[in-house]
């Protein structure tokens, strides 16, 4: 069980990511967060039968715990545990640091703008930048495909409001 | 024609991704064995303990009658009647279990449910013990009542006793049902409501 977790893990790690960073705004609640979503991928592997693409189970764990997390501050923080941890953009020497600094601003704001709409909406548009058919993030919802199509031209119109306000063009 | 390119965006967080996990990736599987500190396995842990406790009653009861006539007729009932009760707390377990693999809606109804479940029968068992406890407590002797009887409490000062003992009992439940569950999980429950409640909308 344990090789078969951390191939999944392996494959799918960049949801996890995504799904902190959308739904948290600070390090150490990323941390534990993103640790809530592996344990209960962990739990839950078990009761998979199958019954769906592994990337729709995958995502519905993940976003399910992201929507009903709750922050326990009991709990100690990965990075704690771990050295030499990382939350920054990964260097590309090849970049320029003016290029890279544009990203990271750009990716900074993205997530920002994400942070500030309504949790379910986070879920949709998360899935819907993940490329996700709309047969797909119904299956993940549970809603119909022309209800996600409404639902999505809603939202990336207050992301793109949002973003706009914050000149994310002009960086 | 999009106004932005967030898509380009959105996939350059793959490095940070990577970057990140490769910190964490010989953990990993020790992290995910981890506790969980959600809410629902919270519950689940309050399930066991409330179905523990029931059982430590129930046999401390047992224990108290063992030398009486009816002891093995009230074992003989006791134990199945246990065994049902278990029932929907199986059933429960076996809910919160589950929930984390539905889909988005199912689980925030069922995770509603739960904690409605839970909210109504913590509020009756609050209110239960809390009265239980009061009169055990106050009257539990049976003096007072024969003391009444026998005038040498006047029934002015009783009837006043039993007035405040009463709004104090009042009192107590409601800071309990009206502050204390809804401060432990209505908040959270509200929460739910309105994402699932949103996520409706618009059809």
């Amino acid at each position: 069980m344990n090789k078969k977790f951390k191939h999944i893990v392996d494959e799918y790690n960049g949801i996890f990511y995504k799904i902190g960073r959308s739904y948290t705004t600070n390090k150490s609640d990323f941390e534990d967060l993103y640790q809530e979503m592996l344990i209960q991928l962990w739990n839950s592997m078990r009761k998979f039968k199958g019954d769906s693409k592994i990337s729709t189970w995958i995502y519905r764990v993940a976003l399910n715990t992201a929507l009903t997390y709750k922050r326990d501050k009991t709990r100690k923080p990965i990075s704690s545990s771990i050295e030499n941890i990382q939350f920054k953009l990964a260097s590309d020497e090849v970049e320029g640091i003016e290029k890279m600094q544009k990203k990271e601003a750009k990716i900074t704001l993205l997530y920002t703008c994400i942070n500030l709409l309504k949790k379910d909406d986070r879920a949709i548009i998360l899935l819907h930048l993940e490329e996700k058919k709309y047969a797909e993030i119904a299956e993940i919802i549970g809603l119909t495909t022309s209800h996600v199509g409404v639902k999505i031209k809603r939202i990336k119109e207050q992301l793109y409001r949002l973003l706009k306000e914050r000149n994310y063009g002009r960086i | 024609m999009e106004e932005f390119d967030l898509g380009a965006t959105w996939n350059e967080t793959k490095g940070e991704a990577d970057q990140y996990y490769k910190s964490i990736e010989s953990a990993v599987v020790s992290l995910a064995r981890k506790n969980s500190k959600s809410v629902l396995q919270q519950l689940k842990k309050k399930i066991y303990t409330e179905f523990g406790l029931g059982i430590i009653v129930i046999f401390g009861f047992l224990y108290f009658i063992k030398d009486h006539d009816y002891f093995l007729l009230l074992t003989g009932v006791t134990i199945p009647l246990l065994y049902l009760s278990w029932m929907p707390y199986r059933s429960l377990l076996k809910k919160l279990s589950e929930t984390p693999n539905k889909n988005i809606i199912q689980c925030l109804k069922n995770y509603i449910d739960i904690l409605d479940g839970f909210i109504f029968r913590i509020k009756w068992i609050s209110i239960i013990f809390i009265t239980l406890g009061f009169f055990v407590g106050l009257f539990g002797d049976g003096d007072f009542f024969s003391d009444i009887i026998n005038h040498q409490v006047s029934f002015r000062k009783g009837s006043t006793l039993v007035i405040i003992s009463a709004v104090t009992l009042i009192l107590l439940n409601i800071v309990v049902i009206k502050w204390y569950i809804p401060k432990v999980y209505g908040k959270h429950k509200k929460e739910l409501e309105d994402i699932l409640e949103h996520i409706n909308d618009e059809e």
